[in-house]
């Protein structure tokens, strides 16, 4: 039994060359057996002659099945046709040989799975000749911590280039495509793109992308987001989407190709928000499946969150931009309006004493604008010396109580010149209540001033020139009605009968021209009693009014003959200033008779009259000739005639309007040129409640007035 | 007895009736002209002319008033500047008012239409002197 002799031999030889103290062989046995490496031991033709116990564990044969092979059984196809030539190379040379370390290598198990090994070789110069003793250690879980490790390292590298890059850069579009530049250079990621949605996330657009290839690059530019697809996961859900096998995810049907022919085997799609808003996604393609492990995933899921941290920023970092431009902008502005409003603004601290003046009131006080800088004292040597007593005072009683002080007063400029200003001054208070300074403004109000100043000298003229005029028309009229009224005396004592008939026709045209002249005169002393006189409020008793216009009318007298018809209904006395519907109803009367048919036998003038707590309401219908359309609109026109017949002065009707707007009450007319006319008039109705109440509202009228 | 008129027709055109009949019978008592037609507003006064004048009767002279309702003198003149060429080389025009206004007479004067601008009240003599300006 060579075997068992080289057995014994073998370990004999390992006592007497490692061991100072002597190790009974099965005691050494039992070392070699629980190793945790597996041991062989090959002879010079390649044989394995002795395995131990973990060999069988780790390649998954019985010692028997190995004993007598080649060691080349354990190496996998593709190495192992080179290995014989190898091992007769060792074995010429003499050196101890250690493999596998910085290199990959592989061994083949007994069901032919491969696994990373380490293998170590040493000679042994034994009696019986050249052996090699074979160790081999399974590296796999190293193997594969080493590329956990390394894969980590990546990530970290690219985490930590993104935290960089998002401490350096300023600007979010050049972060956002700097992001695929890191992810590609550092991440070690297959291919890397940033997408953008529209405002509407109704389709993503490219924004930047790493490792895309020029002619994929369109296949990217703008995309519809499919509704169940992966962007539309996102935009739903907030969060990101893996695929770690892209061949096998049948949600990628449409891509396998594509991403096959990519080397691309899984991917990862992130949202980018920004104030809370996914405004896009940054997509990372591995070319290694279930590389989105629960690590990855988490680290990434980390970067995009700093990623969207510094897009808020960027954002707050814009609207505190916008804000402070506005802010100029509007500082800008209000040095504009200051000017264009002559308004001026000041603040005082009351720590300095100093008040900073704006440069509108800088111009007003006739300073540069730079010369801005002013004590209490100082604006008050610019005070009118005849407004100082008012200021002060008014100062004085602003400060006893924290007041608003409004003043009106004028500054005396250093080249003489007097302006009118509007000041206002107001306290201004910290949070304790305790006054920390002043702020105001200064309105140049000279030339408003002026204007008003004009304006109340016009008014004032035009007032006296008003009064001087009615006056005059009032003297006026009356100075010409004296002489008419003689002539009036005189004509009834002209023995008429001793006239020939020419001269009948004579006194007639004679009589009728004083007769016209005196209605004028009447009308332009009604129209002088409108303007001149007061409203008086009493109790009109509208009947007797309109039969005393009839008893005054000139043409009643002519014997012509109508029916009148007065209907009235009043529940409620009507108040109203007496002169003037008196003056109305004449006017009214008079026309109606004056334009009455006179060859007509059922001529009538009719008076419908409704009085409520509101208004007396009154319509006057006649059948006389009526007014053509055409001058329907001008008859309340002064000195406006629509006729020639019984040619009057044109003031009646216009008198009427007068005095109807004076009532506030209103008037309209109706009429059908040749059928008669109907005038409608509205005066509302002033019937006291009770005497105190009646001044009450007077009172009131006059200060709203 | 054969009266010699100083002219055929007169038009007057004016909206006081009583102004009207004196004036024409002045005019008939001066022999001033053989017919005297009368018209209260410038509207009929044009609607006479455009109608009835232009076949037998174009007046010679034409005495205007200007204050009267529903279009003045002035406005007359305006209307009856279109008027044919027939009645305008006939017709001359004399402005008659009561206006004390200057610019009234200004603006009659000013009017090539106007010959003449009169005072009202019309008189023997000033019927005389239009007789001579004419």
């Amino acid at each position: 039994m060579t075997q068992v002799s080289f057995h014994k031999e073998t370990f004999k030889y390992f006592c007497d060359m490692n061991t100072t103290s002597k190790l009974s062989e099965s005691a050494l046995r039992l070392v070699v057996e629980s190793l945790p490496v597996a041991l062989l031991i090959v002879n010079k033709e390649g044989k394995i002659i002795y395995l131990n116990k973990l060999t069988v564990d780790l390649f998954g044969y019985n010692k028997k099945e190995l004993t007598g092979k080649t060691i080349e059984v354990l190496i996998p196809p593709g190495f192992k046709e080179s290995h014989p030539e190898l091992r007769t190379m060792f074995h010429s040379s003499s050196k101890p040989r250690h493999m596998g370390s910085g290199r990959e290598l592989f061994a083949m198990r007994h069901d032919g799975t491969e696994f990373n090994a380490e293998v170590g070789l040493s000679q042994l110069v034994t009696t019986e000749g050249l052996f090699v003793l074979v160790s081999i250690i399974d590296i796999t879980e190293r193997k594969e911590a080493e590329a956990k490790l390394n894969k980590t390292n990546r990530l970290y590298s690219f985490v930590s280039q993104m935290k960089q890059s998002i401490i350096r850069i300023k600007d979010e579009q050049v972060l956002l495509e700097k992001v695929c530049e890191i992810s590609h250079n550092f991440g070690k990621f297959k291919m890397t793109w940033v997408g953008l949605f529209d405002e509407k996330q109704k389709s993503i657009s490219l924004l930047n992308q790493c490792g895309m290839k020029e002619e994929d690059i369109a296949l990217f530019s703008k995309n519809i987001i499919q509704t169940n697809g992966p962007q539309a996961h996102i935009l739903n859900t907030g969060n990101y989407y893996v695929c770690n096998n892209i061949a096998e995810d049948f949600k990628f049907d449409y891509w396998k190709t594509f991403a096959a022919a990519k080397g691309i085997r899984s991917l990862i799609m992130l949202p980018i928000k920004k104030s809370g808003k996914i405004i896009g996604t940054f997509n990372l393609y591995s070319d290694k499946i279930h590389f989105f492990d629960e690590d990855v995933t988490g680290l990434l899921s980390e970067a995009i969150t700093n990623l969207s941290f510094a897009l808020d920023n960027f954002e707050k970092e814009n609207i505190k931009n916008t804000f402070e431009k506005n802010l100029k902008h509007s500082e800008l502005r209000m040095r504009d309006a200051q000017e264009i409003a002559h308004l001026g603004s000041w603040e005082l601290n009351f720590e300095t004493g100093i008040a900073l003046w704006s440069e509108e009131s800088c111009r007003i006080y006739g300073l540069s604008p730079e010369d801005n800088k002013h004590s209490y004292q100082v604006w008050l040597s610019y005070i009118h010396p005849d407004d100082m007593e008012y200021i002060l005072k008014l100062k004085e009683e602003s400060q006893k109580t924290f007041s608003d002080a409004v003043m009106f007063h004028r500054i005396v400029l250093k080249d003489g010149t007097i302006k009118h200003l509007n000041s206002i001054s107001k306290f201004e208070f910290d949070k304790d209540g305790i006054p920390i300074g002043m702020y105001g403004i200064a309105h140049d109000i000279t030339e408003s001033k002026n204007a008003e100043d004009r304006l109340k000298l016009n008014n004032a003229e035009l007032q006296k020139t008003n009064a001087e005029l009615d006056r005059f028309v009032y003297s006026i009229s009356h100075e010409l009605r004296s002489p008419l009224t003689s002539i009036m005396g005189l004509q009834p004592l002209m023995q008429v009968q001793n006239l020939n008939e020419e001269n009948k026709g004579i006194l007639n045209f004679i009589n009728r021209s004083v007769f016209k002249m005196d209605e004028t005169l009447r009308e332009i002393l009604d129209y002088s009693r409108n303007s001149r006189n007061e409203i008086n409020f009493e109790k009109i008793d509208m009947k007797k009014i309109i039969d005393e216009a009839f008893e005054n009318s000139n043409y009643y007298k002519e014997g012509f003959s109508f029916d009148k018809r007065i209907n009235i209904n009043a529940d409620v006395p009507f108040y109203s200033d007496l002169t003037r519907v008196k003056i109305i109803i004449n006017n009214l009367v008079a026309n109606s008779l004056k334009y009455g048919k006179k060859d007509i036998p059922d001529a009538f003038i009719e008076f419908n009259i409704t009085v409520d707590d509101d208004k007396m309401s009154l319509e006057i219908s006649d059948n006389g000739i009526g007014i053509e359309e055409e001058y329907l609109h001008k008859i309340f026109k002064m000195f406006y005639r629509a006729t020639v017949v019984n040619s009057g002065s044109g003031l009646g009707l216009y008198i009427v309007k007068e005095c109807i707007e004076k009532l506030n009450g209103a008037i309209s007319v109706e009429s059908e040129s040749g059928h008669g006319s109907q005038f409608r008039i509205e005066i509302p109705n002033k019937k006291p409640i009770n005497k105190y109440y009646d001044k009450a509202l007077l009172l009131q009228d006059s200060i709203v007035d | 007895m054969i009266k010699h008129y100083y002219c055929k027709t007169v038009l007057l055109i004016d909206d006081n009736d009583i102004d009207n009949a004196l004036n024409e019978k002045l005019i008939r008592a001066s022999n001033f002209a053989e017919h005297v037609i009368i018209r209260q507003t410038a509207k009929d006064a044009l609607l006479f002319l455009k109608n009835d004048a232009i076949s037998h009767q174009i007046p010679d002279i034409i005495i205007l008033d200007i204050t009267m309702p529903m279009g003045n003198g002035f406005e007359f003149l305006e209307a009856y500047e279109k008027l044919p060429d027939a009645i305008l080389n006939q017709s001359k025009i004399v402005m008659l008012t009561s206006s004390l206004d200057e610019r009234d007479h200004k603006r009659a004067n000013e009017n090539k239409l106007v010959k003449i601008v009169l005072n009202k009240p019309l008189s023997f003599e000033t019927l005389e002197e239009l007789k001579n300006r004419l």
